[in-house]
């Protein structure tokens, strides 16, 4: 017990920072989202829960909760679906040395540029961005094609080239280190190749795919700048509360967003993390 | 011989996906850097340098990379001092689900919260906003970010060589100068130049801490919605992918090298 206690001394410099600089101002943002608040900075210390119950249940408050959610969970899925084959080939079918410097080639434009390649992509989609220009230009299509106007479609677009490396990694993992003979077993116990995919494959793979949403999903739940840029009209949960913050100036209202915003975090991750035991990945 | 075909078209698909969605963009940026046109269309008009040379005449531009590199600087510093000795830290608490959830929370929420969050505690304190406020936001989230790598690397040291170091008699602090910090250090500098070149790139948690001043993102930001401004910051955006790119690969080479790749995802 002495020795636990020494070895949290350690922690104490990161625990009094992340208290002062990231529990108390999300104290102080949850203690605001029950006062009073008005345009222009006005903030009445009456307790009240107005903000909630404004955002909750005003059509508009609804509509982009949900619009946000949607937007999450469809890049996701394209992002997982696009990331699986890959995963299974760099894990399956090269030496690791060829695969790690694959994956290394994912991950460096990610590092940096984040807004650089925002800015590539707002280019390159859009009415009248790269894509449709040359299509048309080129004589292929009449008109530009829907699914690279700036739009929900543009947002999914950015957010898959996001995190593809993200959803490659982790299944690459698990997948180089699922034994062969498991598989063998399961084609010995009669089962075919389809069924080892959903009865041996796909449940290993659960804690990289758990990740990858962790990644994907949440990152894209307080995200302004993609739909700021290649969302067209698209309003994100994201843009709704930068907006409320600094031009409408509602503290307590942004507040009340932002508090739902990390609670609705919280519980996602809470179960991600109980049902996939993401753990695994790291022991 | 079914396998072979498999073989290829996953091979063809890895090479398209990895070019077009991932390189596709980064690339045609820097060949529109290079086009006299103000939009991103084929073809091509004139190749041209102007756009660099105007880029080089803009002041905010440079003053931005400095700024960013200020930044960048605070935070590593300030992270890897506060960071590193939690990791150790962490080798008794991991399975301690509220220490982990209190040190890993500020890294799994939208960096936007964490903005959001001190702009209201500097507000309330009424602290004002600089470039200070932007590095200690961007602490926040990269704590977690060194502690997560430093200790996996603990995660895989040998006891042994710590233990054989106190029964031949050197004390506590002896042993960790001399056999655990160097075991250590690459995953430390790593941490360190990963904090850094997050910290120079972010836009979201900068966007919401700063006061007058201009990170890159934010010079970035400011320009992106005039069409005018376009080619200028396209040949702003190349320079700092090249510099970004050639950083990149031998930070990552480096932790390839040292076996911290494989072992954790960030």
């Amino acid at each position: 017990m002495r020795r636990l206690s020494i070895n949290l001394i350690y922690a104490v410099p990161t625990i009094v920072y992340l208290t002062v600089f990231f529990y108390v101002p999300v104290m102080s943002v949850l203690i605001l989202s029950f006062y009073k608040g008005g345009v222009f900075y006005k903030i009445n210390p009456i307790l009240t829960l107005e903000n909630y119950i404004n955002f909750l249940t005003s059509p508009i408050g609804i509509n982009i909760f949900i619009t946000t959610h949607l937007i999450a969970l469809t890049s996701f899925l394209v992002v997982t679906l696009i990331a699986f084959p890959i995963s299974y080939f760099l894990a399956k079918m090269l030496d690791e040395n060829k695969a790690l410097l694959i994956i290394l080639l994912m991950f460096i434009p990610l590092e940096m540029n984040y807004l650089i390649r925002v800015f590539a992509w707002r280019n390159i989609v859009g009415e009248t961005g790269l894509i449709n220009s040359s299509l048309l230009s080129l004589g292929l299509i009449q008109r530009p094609i829907e699914i690279f106007f700036h739009s929900i479609y543009g947002i999914i677009i950015v957010g898959t080239h996001n995190s593809l490396p993200y959803a490659v990694f982790p299944l690459y993992i698990i997948l180089r280190n699922i034994p062969k003979n498991l598989y063998d077993a399961a084609m010995d116990l009669g089962s075919n190749k389809i069924g080892v995919f959903f009865r041996v494959t796909l449940p290993l793979c659960m804690p990289a795919i758990a990740v990858s949403f962790l990644f994907n999903y949440i990152a894209l739940l307080g995200e302004f700048a993609i739909p700021s840029l290649v969302g067209g009209t698209t309003y994100m949960l994201g843009n709704h509360i930068s907006y409320n913050f600094l031009t409408v100036g509602n503290w307590p209202y942004a507040s009340a967003v932002t508090v739902t915003l990390l609670l609705n975090t919280i519980a996602i991750s809470l179960i991600i993390f109980k049902l996939f035991g993401v753990k695994q990945l790291y022991e | 011989m079914n396998k072979d075909i498999l073989r290829l078209i996953l091979e063809l698909y890895t090479a398209i996906v990895v070019s077009f969605l991932i390189y596709l963009p980064i690339v045609l940026v820097i060949i529109f850097s290079f086009n006299e046109g103000i939009y991103f269309t084929f073809p091509l008009k004139n190749l041209t340098a102007k756009w660099y040379l105007e880029l080089f005449k803009d002041t905010s531009f440079f003053q931005a990379i400095m700024n960013s590199i200020y930044v960048a600087s605070i935070s590593t510093v300030i992270s890897i001092l506060v960071g590193t000795p939690a990791a150790f830290s962490f080798m008794s608490f991991k399975n301690n689900s509220a220490f982990v959830g209190f040190v890993f929370l500020p890294f799994i929420v939208p960096w936007l919260i964490i903005g959001v969050s001190l702009l209201v505690f500097f507000s309330l304190l009424n602290v004002q906003l600089s470039l200070l406020t932007v590095a200690i936001g961007h602490v926040v989230y990269s704590i977690p970010l060194v502690v997560l790598i430093v200790s996996t690397r603990l995660l895989t040291l040998n006891p042994n060589l710590e233990r054989a170091s106190l029964v031949l008699g050197a004390d506590r602090i002896y042993t960790f100068r001399n056999v655990t910090l160097p075991l250590i250090y690459p995953a430390i500098s790593v941490a360190g130049l990963i904090v850094f070149l997050w910290s120079f790139d972010n836009f979201i948690i900068t966007f919401f801490t700063i006061g007058t001043d201009e990170t890159f993102p934010l010079w970035m930001w400011g320009a992106i919605r005039r069409p005018a401004n376009i080619p200028i910051i396209t040949a702003a955006s190349s320079l700092i992918i090249l510099v970004g790119f050639v950083i990149v690969y031998f930070v990552e080479s480096y932790r390839i090298k040292k076996g911290l790749f494989t072992s954790s995802i960030f």
